[in-house]
């Protein structure tokens, strides 16, 4: 009954602000016209000067963007009474903003620094801080850097424990890698390739792999294949599990979205220091680093595979009586696996370009050559690392690819 | 009420006191929404389902809804799209939870079945074939039969065995390792309908399976569905929103409306004495002729001999009533045959004295007809006989007779209606 009443008050306003198409178009005339009066006006001998036309017309076509925003907003409130209320902020809160000369010399208008810098023109003025209280919001990194020493101290054994562990898994597969016979290993995913993509594939990694060896890059793209493969398979353990909780809660999946979020915004050089920190120098924190970059897609697509499996069929299982369990794993993982194995196939995509950064702690491998031709401005030697990064990224992606494929997409041919 | 009503209460307490439940029905409502008991509410109560949903943004789906399915039957339930009839068929084995009701299946609560009853329930004794046939494109054929056994733990060999069993049942014999895409939708019904035979269920739930396949296709599957009945005797509710569909498969109809049961009856109830303008409305397009039995249309016998009677007797007999053909009933009144007047006037000028020579009791002077045979049946009897068509019930009691004269005009009348409609 409420939403009946408010439906005319709704209108009403929205019929108010509403523009007429001519008003709109004489607004955009009036504008063209003054661009055009101040353009006319700065041109002189010289070409028009940018820092006095420009500001202004951005200045301008900001404020109208944010009014715009603010009437619309407030139109799209569903009550007259908060409509009403958010007019009346509105209506206060401009002038306020304006006119700066009312308000408090301790009112925060510029952040710390900002005055000086860009007010006053100068930049190397000493900067007066926000407190709060006693609290300095910030230094907040400071108290993070603390709490953080004390985590590492106080869990010192476990994370050494856990580097220990991840390492006697990793150094026998380095070691294995690194001694396997170049035959061997190339044959090996030469026949993987063959049988998951198709001969092609098979022949453009015997061709990648030779390369690789031709030019000097072997044990390089071996330790890289290590701190990739362990990362991807752990990567691939956890995000499974985790995709599928994801599609079955929908709690969770809004607890973990934004996690996920911060996961692939977050810059990954980030990960690496708390990696340092906790885990110490080489393939371990490597390892991590790459697990934390990698793993939000695959997560994500597989909580999206099973999502998206059709109702009707989930619908029709149920009706035959199966449990959840049976469910997830006759019904709605087979019928996700192409796009969870998209998801493995990014993820495999995203630890690869990780390796360069990996190589920053010490991991070795392909990125070392990199980082090594950064620093010392040797252009080719980074290059070839490059390219080394590019078969592997090559190689990898088809033959995952592969595994991703819609087997009936095949059958239908 | 009218005496028609009577009547059938009074058959239906009759075959009910016959025949077993299967399915029990309790006045079951489903709303959608957050407060879906506002419904009932003594103010809301008598609302139209548009009323509630725009005043309380409420969604009735199924508003006190009773019915009985009983062993063996084809109890179908029609409606527009919108008036609840899959809802309905989905809360029976709570695919969608019911708000409140009551539902038994073979004396069992299914309303306060924990979830290990519901997965026996939906895996031993019922099964349910889909508009969208729902089958597993991952999955071949065979494999897709055999899902509800393979869901019930049995092992491979066994669940093919009867996969295999089940497809050459529904005439797919030699499909079972395609790919359902590879396959028409009649195909792939079949392949639903094998799929839920193979778990040899006691109810079969079909939500317009036959709806999503074109009208050819759609009456081979009704009269193999028919057909395979006759066989198997599965009680089945069958959803549909196509009255012929309806008339053809079904031993009684549910017609519903805005989530509520407007009426229950056998097809010819409900085409011969609709409760409703929405039902009548429903019924306008159909041939009432393919439907309505003998019975209705029948006019009293008005000229009856018994064996012992004289030529002489009978001729009077049939002079008075103005009738060229009397039928003969013996002592248990069973009929024996028709006597011929103009047979008859020969007689009684030639003397005879008995009129057992004279009964002619075979086609296609004599025919006879049950009383639930329809009228479309009646006509190819009516062409070949000038007389009466003799409509006996089950205990082959003579109980009236069709005349050509009654035929042709019940198949003007219809004729009219239905053209006055168009």
């Amino acid at each position: 009954m409420d939403i009946n009443q408010e439906g005319p008050s709704t209108k009403k306003i929205t019929e108010l602000v509403s523009i007429p198409l001519r008003v709109k178009q004489i607004v955009i005339v009036a504008l063209l016209l003054y661009i055009g009066w101040d353009l006319s006006s700065q041109l002189g001998p010289e070409m028009p000067v940018m820092k006095y036309f420009f500001p202004k017309l951005y200045t301008w076509l900001f404020w109208i963007f944010v009014l715009g925003l603010a009437i619309d907003s407030i139109i799209r409130l569903k009550t007259s009474k908060s409509q009403l209320l958010a007019g009346a902020i509105f209506l206060v809160a401009v002038p306020l903003a304006l006119s700066t000369e009312i308000l408090p010399a301790t009112f925060p208008v510029y952040a710390p620094g900002q005055d000086q810098h860009v007010i006053e023109g100068q930049r190397t003025q000493p900067v007066e801080y926000i407190t709060i209280g006693s609290i300095r919001p910030g230094k907040t990194g400071n108290y993070i850097d603390a709490s953080v020493l004390y985590l590492k101290r106080q869990f010192k054994s476990f994370f050494r424990a856990a580097t220990n562990n991840l390492l006697k898994l990793m150094v026998p597969l380095k070691k294995g890698l690194e001694q396997m016979p170049m035959w061997l290993f190339t044959g090996v995913v030469a026949l993987i390739a063959w049988r998951v993509s198709g001969y092609r594939v098979a022949l453009i990694s015997v061709v990648g792999l030779l390369f690789i060896a031709v030019f000097d890059l072997w044990i390089a793209s071996m330790i890289s294949i290590t701190v990739v493969g362990t990362a991807t398979f752990l990567s691939i353990a956890l995000s499974i599990p985790a995709g599928i909780l994801m599609s079955k809660s929908d709690r969770f999946e809004s607890i973990m979205r934004p996690v996920l979020d911060l996961c692939q915004t977050m810059p990954s050089f980030v990960y690496l220091i708390p990696a340092i920190f906790f885990l110490g120098i080489g393939m371990v924190p490597a390892v991590m680093a790459t697990i934390v970059y990698a793993i939000p897609p695959c997560i994500r697509l597989t909580n999206l595979g099973i999502r998206l499996v059709s109702p009707q069929l989930i619908e029709t299982a149920r009706a035959f009586g199966t449990t959840p369990w049976q469910l997830l794993i006759k019904v709605q993982l087979p019928l996700a696996r192409p796009t969870i194995m998209a998801g493995v196939n990014q993820c495999v995509m995203m630890a690869l370009a990780m390796v360069v950064l990996a190589a920053l702690v010490g991991a070795g491998g392909l990125g070392a050559d990199v980082y090594a031709g950064v620093q010392q401005l040797e252009f080719g030697r980074g290059l070839m690392g490059g390219i080394g990064i590019v078969i592997l990224a090559i190689i990898i992606d088809r033959i995952t690819q592969g595994f991703a494929k819609d087997p009936l997409a095949d059958r239908n041919k | 009420m009218t005496i028609n009503d009577v009547i059938n209460t009074d058959q239906q307490i009759e075959s009910e006191s016959k025949r077993e439940f299967r399915i029990s029905v309790r006045s079951l409502w489903k709303v959608f929404g957050s407060e879906p008991d506002l419904v009932k509410e003594p103010e809301h109560i008598l609302k139209s389902k548009s009323e509630i949903q725009d005043e309380l943004g409420l969604v009735v789906a199924l508003r006190d809804v009773d019915f009985d399915v009983y062993e063996g039957e084809t109890f179908v339930v029609m409606g527009l799209s919108g008036s609840g009839k899959s809802t309905l068929v989905r809360c029976l084995i709570r695919l969608i939870e019911p708000s409140s009701g009551e539902i038994y299946v073979d004396d069992e609560d299914i309303i306060n079945l924990n979830d290990k009853g519901l997965t026996t329930l939906r895996r031993k004794k019922t099964a349910m074939v889909f508009q969208h046939f729902g089958l597993l494109p991952n999955r071949t054929i065979i494999d897709n039969v055999a899902f509800g056994l393979e869901i019930q733990g049995v092992g491979e060999e066994e669940r093919h065995n009867k996969a295999r069993e089940m497809l050459e049942l529904v005439g797919l014999t030699g499909w079972g390792n395609a790919f359902s895409y590879e396959l028409s939708g009649g195909m792939q019904q079949r392949v639903g309908l094998a799929r839920a035979l193979a778990v040899d269920p006691e109810i079969l739930l079909m939500d317009e399976p036959f709806s999503a396949l074109d009208p050819l296709i759609r009456r081979e599957m009704q009269s193999q569905l028919l057909e395979l009945q006759s066989k198997l005797n599965k009680t089945i509710v069958f959803i549909t929103h196509d009255l012929d569909e309806a008339l053809i498969l079904g031993e009684r109809i549910a017609i519903m409306r805005d989530g509520e049961i407007v009426q229950i009856g056998s097809p010819q109830e409900i085409v011969d004495n609709p409760s409703d303008s929405y039902v009548e409305d429903f019924i306008k397009g159909i041939s009432k002729t393919r439907v309505l039995g003998a019975s209705t249309i029948m006019t009293p016998v008005l000229a009856v001999a018994s064996e012992g009677q004289s030529p002489t007797e009978v001729l009077s007999m049939l002079e008075k009533a103005d009738q060229d053909y009397a039928f003969v009933l013996n002592s248990s009144k069973n009929v024996l045959g028709v006597l011929d007047r103009n047979d008859m006037s020969t007689a009684v000028d030639n003397g005879e004295t008995s009129i057992q020579t004279h009964i002619i009791s075979d086609s296609p002077t004599y025919c006879i007809a049950l009383e639930n045979t329809t009228i479309d049946d009646l006509l190819p009897l009516s062409a070949v006989t000038d007389c009466p068509i003799a409509v006996l019930n089950e205990q082959s009691a003579l109980i009236g007779v069709v005349t050509r004269t009654t035929l042709l005009s019940t198949l003007a009348e219809n004729q009219s209606t239905s053209s006055n409609e168009n």
